[in-house]
């Protein structure tokens, strides 16, 4: 889905008037696409200091960089680029520290992303508690088997609904990458997964 | 024929990323093969669990972080301009003003919703109120923001502060209050919101408000992925005239083949269950035998076809 912009002008005049230095038209711009921003760093890095930290650094970049910003692509596809280069280098930085944090602090105190499977699907049954708890098990596997760029793609065709030519772009690789991707995540997923579905 | 290069193509196909000429290769293949049709089945329960763990960012969080961004930004020199022009005294604050204006943030989780309000801008706590600044101490109000300040007599100072605050409510799905806030939820901009209040509301289909809800969402929802979650939910109310007409308009309109086919089960479920909708019926015959004429995809015309045989109803328009 498109980002729910509200905006009050269309986006390229929103744009240019931020590039002329017109601060409400920039904060109109962060708000546009805020939360999309902050709910992909916070599905790949599953922080929300690491996802604060992300979108930070992505709006300053943007702050920074706008007057260098040609309209060669989307605002949306420069803006993504940032915020996903931003994840990659933060989950490459994971990947040697072997960290992988699966606890996220949400509107209802703290959440295990993946308990929340346990919980939809348990119902109290001792038994499905025990299937669910293995289902659970195996998402962390998997999940923390991919690699990052195997990570990005997932999480933008799966939860935000990037096409993957989109996503391509945002990477900068080819849709057939992309798609080789995406396809390595899945087998991977269907390895881990495939006897519980 | 071998099955494994079709069988990779399978989540691309659910993604709707393969090309015309892909998809129709795929979709001959299926038809004439049972085992491909279990697996494709198979690899849409498999992403169907991961839509089960996306998580949204709590507005606590992007309050804090659209907060925190306008602080940094503030100490931010002036980037290069396009054009040169002279900063107006006070956007910054225009701006922080901004980035914490109302905004939706109904974030409903697990069996009880817990919601989340917007900002309540300006308000002023009058001192000595139970709960306001008479009985905060200074650390309390450190995200708060002044207002105005005022000498007293007394020699203490009167500070008005604007705070922002949330709100959470807390109560089961059949709570009107609660019902209500997932109702509007359904329509937020955010497909993961979207997403969790659909699922959270189709354990109540029966009531008609949420069916109506769930209907809209599979007629009008932009993301697949919430508009099979909400046809799951009326998977159980195909007797329902009302559910049946949006099924038919889903087989109509949408263009994600997920969609059409499991709109498809559906209306041939609510077949297989009764014989005397005939009447009642007569507009969904002609959804099948419209999409009969028209869909190029042979397994979807098969599932048209046993529509169209278990309604005893011709496969041509007149």
């Amino acid at each position: 889905m498109a980002p729910n912009t509200g905006l009050n002008m269309d986006e390229t005049a929103l744009i240019k008037a931020a590039q002329a230095g017109n601060q409400d038209a920039f904060g109109q711009l962060v708000r546009a696409y805020d939360q999309s921003v902050l709910r992909l760093a916070m599905n790949l890095l599953r922080s929300p200091e690491d996802a604060q930290d992300v979108y930070q650094e992505a709006f300053l970049r943007v702050y920074r960089n706008l007057h260098n910003f040609r309209f060669d692509c989307s605002f949306h596809t420069w803006l993504y680029r940032i915020v996903t280069n931003l994840c990659l280098d933060q989950m490459r930085r994971r990947k040697v520290r072997k960290e992988e944090p699966t606890v996220i602090p949400t509107s209802d105190g703290i959440l295990d992303r993946v308990e929340t499977v346990a919980d939809q699907r348990a119902d109290g049954d001792p038994q499905r508690n025990l299937y669910s708890g293995q289902i659970r098990k195996k998402i962390k596997e998997v999940l923390g088997g991919l690699t990052p760029r195997e990570r990005m793609v997932f999480e933008m065709r799966h939860y935000q609904g990037l096409r993957l030519r989109n996503i391509g772009e945002i990477l900068g690789t080819t849709e057939e990458a992309a798609k080789n991707c995406l396809f390595r995540a899945n087998q991977k997923m269907r390895a881990a997964l495939g006897e519980f579905v | 024929m071998n099955c494994e290069p079709m069988r990779e193509q399978l989540p691309l196909l659910l993604y709707g990323e393969l090309s015309f000429d892909e998809e129709e290769a795929v979709e001959t293949h299926l038809e004439g093969c049972a085992d491909c049709r279990s697996a494709l089945e198979r690899e849409r329960e498999l992403l169907a669990v991961f839509d089960q763990v996306a998580v949204e960012p709590s507005p606590a969080l992007l309050r804090a972080s659209r907060e925190s961004l306008a602080q940094r930004l503030a100490m931010e020199p002036a980037p290069v301009a396009v054009e040169v022009k002279v900063p107006q005294p006070g956007l910054w604050d225009r701006f922080i003003d901004m980035v914490t204006m109302p905004m939706n943030m109904l974030r409903p989780a697990g069996a009880v919703a817990l919601v989340a309000v917007g900002f309540l801008g300006a308000r002023l706590v009058p001192a000595g109120m139970p709960g306001g600044l008479g009985a905060m101490s200074i650390a309390d109000v450190g995200s708060s923001r002044v207002r105005s300040v005022e000498p007293a007599a007394d020699g203490t100072i009167h500070i008005v502060l604007d705070e922002t605050r949330q709100r959470s409510v807390d109560g089961h799905v059949d709570d009107a209050a609660i019902r209500e806030l997932l109702l509007g939820a359904t329509k937020d901009p955010s497909d993961g919101l979207r997403a969790e209040t659909v699922a959270l509301l189709t354990k109540s289909a029966d009531a008609s408000d949420v069916r109506n809800a769930l209907m809209y969402t599979i007629r009008n929802d932009q993301n697949a992925g919430v508009r099979l979650k909400a046809l799951e939910g009326l998977k159980a109310f195909t007797g329902d005239a009302d559910v049946r007409s949006a099924l038919a308009d889903v087989l109509s309109v949408d263009t994600n083949p997920a969609m059409r086919i499991r709109s498809i089960d559906l209306l041939v479920q609510s077949l297989d269950k009764s014989s005397d909708r005939l009447p009642a019926d007569r507009r969904i015959v002609g959804v099948f035998q419209e999409l009969l004429s028209r869909e190029q995809d042979p397994y979807m015309r098969q599932l048209c076809q046993r529509a169209l045989d278990l309604m005893n109803a011709s496969s041509e328009v007149y």
